[in-house]
């Protein structure tokens, strides 16, 4: 393969990939069904494409990534701006059916960037080739790969079409940074409050807290807590993220199943520490968002330890 | 992630092989498309504009009132994308015309989207400027677009042809309608003032309607309150003469909701957005429940009551902020009527049977002193109450005693003044002496000092404000005994649910009978009784279904008028949804399109699709019809004062009311410069006062009329009941027959399903059937796609402890008994109910007799009906399916289930004093089904039913028996139209 026509497939391949997160499956179906292992996941109507595509990125899952690094996590603000500035400044003018931090933005981006490249190579302008290389480098080290790695994670958490698609897409990025050069130094996340040392902090507090990526280190998808519910046998309730969050853990002390709540977030932590580290390891710096896991971790394990007093000291009874 | 199936190599090859990424398709060139007109026979079509979508605009308010919505001075034209057609970006071009919400009483605004190009309607959503929703609604709201949108929905006037219930119509004119049925009204009031009847369900307006009828000189208003909030209503009035709380839910402290019907289902979305509101300032929600509903759920308290329970846990409240002094002591010595309870409460103390020797006798040292002191009256509260422990409540109830320390705990801290308590269907509605539940539960508003105050309950009539129009007709003369007969002196109001089993005994006839949306054979219990009585045209002679949709009890009329459904006529609305009081407008929202767009537009029915009409102007042309030349003296209460010999126009109508009736408005317009209709027609909602407390300290010239003295020497409004005080002693009670300590106070009755009427040892269990899903809305919830997608079956819930002991499991079929006949329902398995008790979603179990008339094929089950002697049966024959139609989604129905058909088999129980049906039945067996007994099938034997209605009758005490005055009924009691005093006088003594 040549260096052009790896150019245009990794162009294509971005391209393939953001249309599926911003669109669903149906638009460009045909293609999609060409890879071998995405082709038996696409359902079979318009309307079940985009159901499930409704399921995961509405429902579970938020596409944007300013939302993982907001500190109350919300959308928009500096970090669309920010993906908007760098994306317009190297001359992308950004998709017309997301929004700039949508992450299909970024990847659309990229395919841009890449078919530039193609021309460049094309044209046998080498100084181009090289600019674009690096303006391709920026976008993934400023716009991607600061907010991108929780959203990941949780995307492969869905399994499935979109599962492997985010696995797909890892390696694809990972592959292209690899060839951009060393990886960058990437900030580390806002350091966050001990709010377990505050009296007052409650359950819904810790629920709130917990529930925006940048304080724990991920995504806890309605999934996932719902797994860990059901493993602990417990009843979650509905409603947003930190509800349910706080729903599990007051069932936990109503019905003595804490420690499983607890246990089964640690295992969901573990999760994302693994593949952190796994990507780590191909040159995706994860560093921040790994010190922030091993930091909620920490927390949880401070929760289960003063649980283990409590109950010690209830056992011990009244002298 | 990395593959050994798919390498990276294998994605970019594949992907090389691509022809080339494809470019997006080129948008479709905008056509403009004239106005349609397609509701009811095809899905609308939208035009597209070219301009781009309006700006939202943020405003944050800090009231809990949306923050960001298309502004109203933007609403006249208004571009945004069509979600529907996303990801493409297409705009559409809008006129945004306010309306009020018809699914539930609560009147919430909603803004029509009516596409400018074809005058469709592409949506409805929330009105921001509406006091009450705040730009919020709940499922029910956007339904709207369904109901109008049906493609089953009726469209033209329809005439029975052969045999009631055969089936057979024919499309005749309105005109055909107006004179055939006028003629037999007006033979009728010839003859008689008592044979025209107007069954209301769903009222959804004001006052319209009511004062035609009243201009009929006719006794004809039936309401369905007795089937709905009657027991709650009568509690409430003994107290306080008015008849419906109103809790200020957002600014309590401790919200106490007995069950949460109106919370979840009926008025639930201006009062849940200001729970939960209240919930996030630190409120304390304490719900009584043996089901667990979805408020229930969101309660800091649960409190899964013994049904007929609930009155001793409240009085355990009351009784614990009596016995520590608590209790609002200068609130109760200011309003309670405790002087009259001194001096004329020692004989029902001496003969009552609630009371032991040491009570009487104590209570005996509190009633003799002479001076009569509010602490005499402190001590006797001791004394009564006493008896009312937690210990006692825990064991009646059934629930843990912690949760009731813990309820008292909640209670106390909102003293003073900020306890919201409600209740409306569930335990009142439920009970015999369910009237008792509301009554001690105003008695805790009472005794926290909350009646009125900020984050209080307040009586309905204060938060809600009622216009009067340019003319009413006067009182009439006449008493209709099949509404109110003489059994029933206190009820709530007419016996409405009873009007087949007293047309069985042959009381009476009606000429003319009007079912106005409601379907009153499936709806009230007993319903093979009201087809008996529909079928028999002796009975009632004429039958006029009044309805936008088809139903059960249309199916038998004579005449099926077609009527607008929310966006398709003019109201007024009010109603108390909180401390402010405003009004809300109904509109036919595409007639308000058009004169926006400059459209000439005399009736609303050009408007409307088909020949849809909006019932007021249905009304006038009647009236008008009914006394052509005025010789009855009906028709001037139609006619116009502009032009006088004319009828008055919905124009002419509202803007009189709009201009003269509505404090503050025409000034409100003016600053817009517009008129106050114009102005109505711009926001639909209008805020005549923003808060309204303590309207009852309201002072009065001391030396004036009206209002009470009170021991501080000055006037106040007070309250409208004989006292002008809040009435914790009832002497009306006691002077119409019902004497008993445990009727003129705030007391526990006994239940007809108390726990010693239930032998759980043979099987018998309670069957709860009054609570519905929150998507529900009677009758027409069955032409909401939306809605019913969501809930469309009413399986039986039973707690595992019962469903292993009958050895069912979640979906097998059960046969439920009652006193009257059985049916046949799936199970759902589950701990949200309490053991001994089946719950059954009311509202659900729809069904039509004939393939393709009479009912959406995808909500409603094919169903044939039987008779054998005395016994009816129906039968589902085939469950709910797709098929074909203008509106692509009827091809998607993916459910057979649609619930069962309940009511049937439910036996009527009026309350002898408020006259409600009371729900809660005793179901006699509940037993696995058999082979053969198949999912739906109902058998009521009606003879049956006749033995338990008069069984209930038996325990009455009539008027013409107890009236302390000669007259039928307290003249203070509320009646929705109030005759002439005369009328009042029971017959062996009129004048």
């Amino acid at each position: 393969m040549t260096p052009q026509q790896l150019a245009v497939a990794r162009g294509r391949s971005f391209d393939l990939l953001a249309s599926l997160l911003a669109q669903g499956a149906w638009p460009r179906r045909e293609h999609i069904a060409q890879l071998p292992s995405l082709s038996s996941l696409v359902p079979q109507t318009q309307d079940l494409c985009e159901a499930q595509h409704f399921q995961v990125l509405d429902r579970q899952v938020h596409p944007y990534l300013s939302v993982y690094l907001h500190p109350e996590g919300l959308r928009g603000g500096d970090v669309a701006a920010s993906v908007r500035d760098t994306l317009s400044e190297v001359g992308f003018g950004g998709r017309d059916d997301v929004e700039s931090d949508h992450i299909a933005n970024v990847l659309s981006g990229l395919a841009f960037l890449c078919g530039a490249e193609a021309d460049a190579l094309a044209d046998h302008q080498p100084a181009e080739v090289s600019r674009v290389r690096q303006v391709q480098r920026q976008v993934i080290d400023s716009c991607l790969l600061p907010a991108a790695p929780p959203l990941w994670v949780a995307l492969l958490g869905q399994g499935g079409l979109y599962g492997e698609a985010t696995g797909i897409l890892v390696e694809l990025v990972a592959d292209h940074r690899q060839s951009l050069g060393a990886p960058a130094d990437l900030p580390p996340l806002p350091a966050v409050e001990d709010i377990l040392s505050h009296k007052k902090t409650g359950l819904k507090r810790i629920a709130q807290f917990l529930a925006h990526p940048v304080n724990s280190g991920g995504l806890w998808t309605q999934q996932a807590l719902g797994a860990i519910g059901d493993a602990a046998g417990l009843p979650r309730g509905f409603g947003s993220r930190w509800q349910v969050i706080e729903n599990l853990m007051r069932s936990g002390v109503q019905h003595d199943g804490l420690p499983a709540v607890l246990q089964g977030m640690d295992a969901e932590l573990s999760r994302w520490l693994g593949l952190y580290g796994q990507w780590d390891a191909q040159g995706l710096n994860t560093g921040a968002w790994q010190v922030r896991v091993q930091e909620t971790r920490g927390m949880l394990g401070r929760m289960a330890e003063a649980l283990r007093e409590g109950l010690a000291e209830e056992a011990s009874g009244p002298e | 992630m990395a593959t050994a199936s798919f390498t990276l190599s294998q994605l970019f090859q594949t992907v090389l092989g691509f022809a080339r990424s494809e470019a997006p398709a080129p948008r479709a060139r905008h056509q403009p498309k004239a106005p349609t007109n397609v509701a009811g026979k095809q899905m609308p079509e939208f035009g597209e504009s070219p301009e781009p979508p309006t700006k939202l605009t943020r405003v944050e308010h800090p009231d809990g009132r949306m923050s960001q919505y298309p502004p109203p001075d933007k609403w006249n034209d208004w571009v945004e994308y069509d979600g529907k057609l996303w990801p493409r970006r297409v705009a559409r071009r809008y006129t945004l015309v306010p309306t009020i919400c018809f699914n539930c009483e609560s009147a919430c605004g909603l803004l029509a989207y009516v596409d400018r190009e074809t005058l469709e309607i592409r949506k409805f959503e929330g009105n921001p400027t509406h006091p009450g929703s705040r730009g919020r609604n709940c499922a029910k709201g956007p339904a709207t677009h369904n109901q109008i949108y049906d493609p089953e929905r009726i469209l033209y006037p329809l005439k029975r042809v052969g045999e009631r219930g055969a089936g057979q119509w024919k499309r005749i004119t309105w005109e055909q309608a107006l004179d055939e049925i006028s003629e037999k009204m007006r033979a009728s009031r010839q003859k008689r003032n008592d044979g025209i009847m107007y069954h209301v369900g769903r009222p959804g307006e004001d006052h319209y309607t009511n004062r035609v009828i009243q201009s009929w000189g006719v006794d004809g208003h039936n309401s369905h309150t007795n089937i709905c909030s009657s027991a709650a209503r009568c509690g409430y009035f003994l107290w306080s003469a008015g008849d419906r709380p109103s809790p200020d839910h957002a600014n309590a402290r401790c919200i106490l909701l007995v069950s949460s019907h109106l919370e979840t289902g009926h008025y639930f979305n201006p009062h849940a957005q200001r729970i939960i509101e209240a919930k996030m300032n630190g409120a304390k929600i304490i719900t009584f429940d043996p089901r667990l509903s979805n408020t229930a759920a969101k309660s800091d308290v649960w409190l899964p009551t013994w049904p007929g329970s609930e009155t001793t846990l409240l009085l355990t409240i009351c009784n614990a902020l009596i016995q520590d002094d608590s209790y609002a002591k200068d609130f109760v010595r200011r309003w309670v009527n405790w002087d009259t309870f001194l001096q004329e409460f020692a004989p029902i103390a001496e003969s009552s049977d609630m009371l032991d020797a040491e009570q009487k006798a104590e209570l005996q040292a509190c009633l003799d002193n002479p001076d009569m002191k509010f602490e005499d009256f402190d001590r006797a509260l001791k004394v009564l109450y006493r008896n009312f422990t937690p210990e006692r409540a825990a064991a009646e109830c059934q629930v843990p005693i912690e949760r009731i320390h813990e309820t008292i705990q909640y209670v106390r801290q909102a003293i003073p003044g900020r306890v919201a308590g409600h209740v409306w269907r569930s335990a009142s509605m439920g009970n015999k002496g369910g009237w008792q539940v509301s009554r001690c539960l105003f008695f805790v508003s009472v005794l926290t000092g909350s009646v009125g105050t900020e984050g209080g309950t307040s009586l309905n009539s204060w938060n809600k404000f009622v216009p009067k129009p340019y003319k009413s007709p006067p009182a009439f003369n006449a008493w209709q005994d099949l509404h109110l007969p003489d059994e029933y002196p206190f009820a709530f109001y007419e016996m409405s649910f009873l009007l087949p089993h007293f047309l069985e005994q042959g009381r009476g006839d009606v000429d003319v009978y009007f079912s106005r949306v409601y379907n009153p054979m499936w709806i009230n219990p007993d319903g093979f009784m009201w087809l008996k009585s529909l079928r028999n045209e002796e009975q009632i002679k004429c039958h006029v279904a009044l309805t936008p949709t088809w139903n059960e009890s249309a199916w038998f009329a004579d005449y099926v008028l077609p009527m607008g459904h929310s966006g398709e006529r003019h109201d007024l609305m009010s109603q108390e949804t909180h401390s402010g009081m405003w009004i809300g407008f109904r509109q036919p929202v595409r007639r308000v399109a058009m004169e926006r767009l400059g459209q000439h537009v005399e009736r609303t029915y050009e408007a409307n699709p088909g020949e849809v009409w909006e019932e007021n102007e249905f009304w006038v042309d009647l009236t008008w019809k009914m006394d052509p030349d005025n010789a009855l003296g009906i028709r001037e209460w139609v006619e116009s004062v502009q032009n006088p010999g004319t009828p008055v126009t919905q124009d002419e109508y509202w803007a009189w009311i709009f201009e003269h009736s509505v404090p503050g408005l025409p000034e409100a317009a003016k600053t817009e410069g517009l008129s106050p209709l114009a102005y109505m027609r711009k926001y639909g909602c209008f805020e005549v006062v923003k808060t309204n407390y303590l309207p009852y300290e309201a002072e009065l010239p001391v030396d004036g009329p009206g209002g009470v003295l009170l021991e501080d020497g000055t006037r106040r409004v007070g309250f409208k009941t004989p006292s002008g005080k809040l009435e914790f002693f009832s002497p009306t009670m006691r002077d119409w027959g019902w004497p008993e300590l445990e009727r003129v106070l705030p007391w526990w009755l006994e239940s007809h399903v108390d726990a010693k009427h239930i032998d759980r040892d043979k099987g018998e269990m309670i069957l709860l059937p009054n609570f519905r899903l929150p998507t529900l809305i009677h009758t027409r919830s069955a032409n909401c796609k939306w809605l019913y997608e969501i809930s469309h079956a009413n399986p039986i819930w039973m707690n595992p402890l019962d469903a292993q002991r009958i050895g069912v499991r979640n979906g097998e079929l059960v046969r439920v008994e009652t006193r009257i006949g059985w049916f046949v329902d799936k199970v759902w398995v589950t701990e949200g109910i309490k053991p001994g008790i089946i719950a059954m979603s009311h509202h659900l179990g729809r069904w039509r007799l004939q393939d393709d008339l009479g009912g959406p094929r995808g909500t409603t089950a094919l169903a044939r009906l039987g008779e054998n002697g005395s016994t009816h049966t129906l039968t589902m024959t085939k469950g709910a399916g797709p098929w074909s139609s203008a509106d692509p989604d009827t091809e998607r129905i993916w459910w057979k289930d649609v619930g069962v058909h309940q009511n049937l088999t439910h036996a009527v129980q009026p309350d002898p004093v408020a006259g409600h049906h009371c729900w809660l039945q005793k179901a006699i067996s509940v037993r696995r089904a058999q082979p053969g007994e198949k999912h739906g099938m109902v058998s009521v034997d009606v003879d049956k039913s006749m033995a338990v209605f008069d069984e209930w009758l038996a325990m009455t005490r009539p008027a013409s028996k107890h009236s302390p005055d000669g007259t039928r009924r307290p003249y203070w009691l509320k009646r929705p139209l109030k005759p002439v005093r005369e009328a009042y006088n029971l017959p062996d003594k009129k004048d």
